[in-house]
């Protein structure tokens, strides 16, 4: 058995009565693609908030890579090699798209305690943010602010920046939210093409990306995982299509 | 002891004006998010408006009564000019612009009244003492405050706990989008919590200018302490803004007291005389800053 | 430096340092000694401005109470001074470190907070400073202290006003230098970075609190080389040098100007001061003895830039380019 990369053991999360996370035991395996659906309201983001570190789990534990990171703060989980992308896009407005991608990088190449430097001719951090954001084919708006891209444009941005730091663990909270159909399946393939190599922790409610891209699903209900296994057996899980896939026209 | 008491009475009646002064910061600040610096001045103007009133109708009570809906409507007129203007900025442009009021509301103050300080005379029927205990006589104005304070402490409580503007003041101060998404007409919410807010700094402004003066400024190193107060209590929490104005009360009053005796066994008389007060500023401020350490929003402040 | 002398903005501002670096030369060919008085604390004001902007303007911490830094830098040297330490050269490094050491402390306790308690923060330690100076007999308590200028025997003699205008100048260049590294190094860009959005920064894996604290640091120790150069220039140190009124000139300076830019805070810094000396007459034009209540013409101004012109002198130049 393949030790897994991250792992929770039983997180427990309330706000007030509400529990949020109830007992939670997921894990990642290495160069897995693993898909965490469920219903609006599941806990799905106050679980990614939790495993990011966020928000503190009320108990459970948390291993990444090995260490126990229940009490780590969120830059040194990063550190690690735990990088996400947000749901809401949350990129440096002002910044233009390579800058944005700059700043990623150089958050894992150190030294940024440099003062007299000029940060932006340095080719150690300009030269794998250039190639990062053609990986998501923004090569040719690298010099646009990156409050001038599209809504689509700036979640490859997102994308582009949680891979700088070549993470161990991708945690990619909904991609595909809000993009048209030919960008959502052109992330599709981009994300195919990290199977086996960059495990992936993916949130997602398009169905037709997470069976495309899945090696293992894990389903959220009212905080609560229900099921988890390989696409085949959830599509099949009597408990899971009444709970969620159910409701829609699969 | 019974000078003790008498302290730390004082320490009671210092933290029940202060608690008024907090209490409307704390409200603005929780609940529309806005950095006011010019609280203040409305402090200020309850007591220069108070003083003119005062001095019109010859009567303290009548002139203080008055001075109420006078500052009331000065808090809902800046409101409308103004403030309803800064909710939506960040808190640097609230700074800037409260800063700019500070400013105007001194140079306007000396204008219309002049450089020099006035003072407001403790009415007569409060020119006397009461018998806290059998033989503990105590300034009968001071007294007065207390009962007041304590009365609009309590007040206020009911407001918040009991009805609907409290309800919506609850509601607000813990989600701001919230509210707006009840259908509440939140302009006029904010417009009322502005108002309230200015007639408790009046109030507090007119109450306390018999036991000092009343003068240009005197208000913004006050304000400082209800900030001291309100970070102690934590942003919105009027029972916060509550425990921790009685909290500073008694440092300030009791350290005052007692200060220069302490400080006297081993420094000059005129120096641990001046000492004492400054020391006893900064014993607050340790207190924050230790508050701080433990509870970053404060006692009772939101955890964010 | 200076992005370049064809546009507007170059140009003006090339002009301006030139004027500057031989304004005690024009002073003392238009016999206007005043104004080499008014010019030096331009310049000094300036420098506090441009470490108010480290951490304002291209960090976004809205810091209220930045002039206690003018208060420790000049304290220390007033009080070194006061007990016979005359020796610039021990004098200057105490007044930065001791700048530097409390900006550390505020800034750790402060940083962690954020919005609101932030800026309450910063200005109630800073009144704290300020209530202990007024309390210290010795060193004059509220009403001050004359001291006697740093010596730096056999290299400049602080007394006189135009040597003394030079020093701050360069002070003023190294300044600008300094800032204009800043501002594209790594330092800077992750100081920057927060400004637009922490959380983000926190994401990529940044110790975002680290950094802010480095430059609350920095920006506090070029605050007490303000406080230092302050004390000497008027031979006079009090409480009132930090008081909160100044660290709300040094934040509408620092918007005034164009917060994040370089040159910015030099402009708010000229600006204000014209304001300052032209308010006044100008009331006086409309009606005598208005002139004395320019503070009511004044606050609402502020108002008014705060709701409108936030972009600053700066945005006047029109958009940047790069």
């Amino acid at each position: 058995m393949v030790e897994p990369l991250l792992s929770t053991d039983r997180l427990i999360k309330r706000f007030g009565g509400l529990v949020a996370t109830d007992s939670v035991s997921i894990d990642v395996k290495p160069g897995e693609i693993h898909a965490l659906i469920g219903p609006n309201g599941a806990g799905k983001t106050t679980l990614v908030s939790q495993l990011t570190g966020n928000l503190a789990p009320d108990s459970g534990a948390i291993h990444f890579a090995g260490r126990d990171v229940t009490r780590l703060p969120t830059h040194a989980r990063v550190r690690l090699g735990l990088a996400r992308s947000f749901q809401i896009t949350s990129v440096l407005r002002e910044f233009t798209a390579l800058d944005n991608v700059a700043l990623a990088v150089q958050a894992h190449a150190g030294h940024s305690f440099r003062f007299l430097a000029d940060a932006r001719r340095d080719e150690r951090l300009r030269g794998p943010a250039r190639q990062g954001l053609a990986d998501v084919g923004l090569a040719n708006r690298a010099d646009t602010p990156a409050a001038a891209l599209s809504h689509g444009e700036q979640r490859q941005l997102e994308i582009a920046m949680a891979l700088a730091g070549d993470p161990r663990l991708l945690l990619l909270d909904e991609p595909m939210a809000g993009m048209g159909v030919e960008e959502s399946q052109r992330l599709i393939g981009f994300l195919r093409g990290f199977k086996g190599r960059r495990a992936m922790l993916l949130i997602e409610h398009d169905m037709d990306a997470v069976f495309q891209l899945a090696d293992r699903i894990t389903v959220l209900v009212y905080g609560r995982a229900i099921a988890s296994g390989p696409p085949g057996e959830i599509r099949a899980n009597p408990e899971v299509r009444q709970a969620y896939l159910g409701e829609e026209t699969a | 002891m019974d000078y003790l008491l008498l302290q730390v009475l004082n320490g009671v009646q210092l933290g029940l004006l202060m608690f008024l002064l907090a209490a409307g910061l704390t409200l603005t600040f929780g609940i529309m998010d806005l950095v006011n610096l010019a609280h203040g001045s409305l402090y200020m103007m309850g007591a220069y408006i108070a003083w003119t009133l005062i001095g019109w109708t010859d009567s303290f009570m009548l002139g203080a009564l008055l001075a109420l809906p006078a500052t009331f409507l000065l808090g809902v007129a800046v409101e409308a000019l103004v403030m309803r203007r800064l909710y939506a900025r960040d808190h640097l442009d609230q700074v800037l612009a409260t800063f700019g009021l500070i400013l105007f509301f001194n140079e306007l103050v000396r204008a219309v009244w002049g450089p020099a300080g006035k003072s407001i005379a403790v009415p007569g029927f409060l020119a006397r003492t009461v018998e806290i205990l059998p033989g503990v006589p105590y300034p009968a104005y001071r007294f007065a405050i207390i009962v007041a304070g304590a009365a609009v402490a309590a007040l206020l409580a009911w407001l918040v706990a009991r009805t609907r503007l409290g309800m919506l003041i609850r509601a607000g101060a813990s989600n701001r989008r919230m509210i707006g998404a009840l259908g509440v007409n939140i302009e006029l919410l904010f417009t009322l919590v502005f108002g309230l807010g200015a007639v408790f700094a009046g109030l507090a402004g007119l109450m306390a200018a018999p036991l000092s003066s009343v003068k240009i400024g005197m208000g913004d190193d006050i304000l400082i302490v209800a900030f001291v107060i309100i970070v102690i209590g934590g942003i919105g929490s009027i029972k916060g803004a509550f425990v921790a104005a009685m909290v500073v009360g008694q440092i300030d009053i009791v350290g005052r007291a007692f200060l220069p005796d302490f400080l006297k066994t081993f420094l000059s008389t005129s120096a641990a005389s001046s000492a004492a007060p400054a020391i006893s500023q900064v014993l607050i401020y340790i207190v924050m800053a230790g508050v701080l350490v433990w509870r970053p929003t404060g006692l009772f402040g939101q955890r964010s | 430096m200076i992005a370049s002398l064809r546009t507007p903005r170059g140009l003006a501002t090339a002009l301006l340092l030139l004027v500057l670096a031989v304004l005690p030369l024009l002073t003392q060919a238009f016999d206007q000694r005043y104004l080499l008085s008014i010019g030096t604390r331009i310049v000094i004001w300036s420098i506090a401005a441009i470490s108010l902007n480290m951490i304002l303007g291209y960090g976004g911490l809205v810091s209220f109470g930045h002039a206690v830094f003018f208060g420790i830098g000049g304290y220390a040297v007033g009080i070194l001074s006061h007990h016979g330490v005359q020796s610039g050269s021990v004098q200057w490094p105490v007044g930065i470190v001791a700048a530097a050491l409390w900006a550390a402390l505020i800034g750790a306790l402060s940083l962690r907070t954020r919005g609101l308690y932030f800026i309450m923060i910063t200005l109630a330690f800073a009144q704290l400073v300020y209530y202990v100076s007024a309390g210290l007999e010795a060193y004059g308590a509220d009403d001050g202290l004359n001291i006697s200028r740093s010596r730096f025997p056999g290299l400049i003699d602080l007394r006189d006003k135009a040597s003394f205008y030079w020093l701050c100048f360069a002070l003023l260049g190294g300044t600008l230098w300094f800032c204009s590294r800043f501002a594209i190094s790594r330092f800077g860009l992750v100081i920057r970075g927060a400004k637009s959005n922490d959380l983000r920064m926190t994401a990529l894996g940044f110790p975002v609190f680290r950094y802010r604290l480095a430059a609350f640091t920095l920006s506090g120790a070029f605050g007490g080389l303000a406080g230092i150069l302050l004390a000497n220039e008027g031979a006079y140190i009090s409480p009132a040098m930090m008081s909160w009124v100044k660290s709300g000139d040094l934040i509408v300076i620092v918007v005034l100007g164009g917060m994040g830019t370089l040159f910015g805070p030099l402009y708010g810094t000229i600006a204000f001061f014209v304001l300052e000396e032209s308010l006044p007459p100008l009331l006086d034009l409309g009606r005598k003895g208005w002139g004395e209540y320019w503070q009511i013409v004044f606050g609402p101004m502020l108002v008014l830039i705060a709701l409108y012109a936030k972009g600053g002198i700066d945005s006047l130049f029109g958009r940047r380019h790069g």
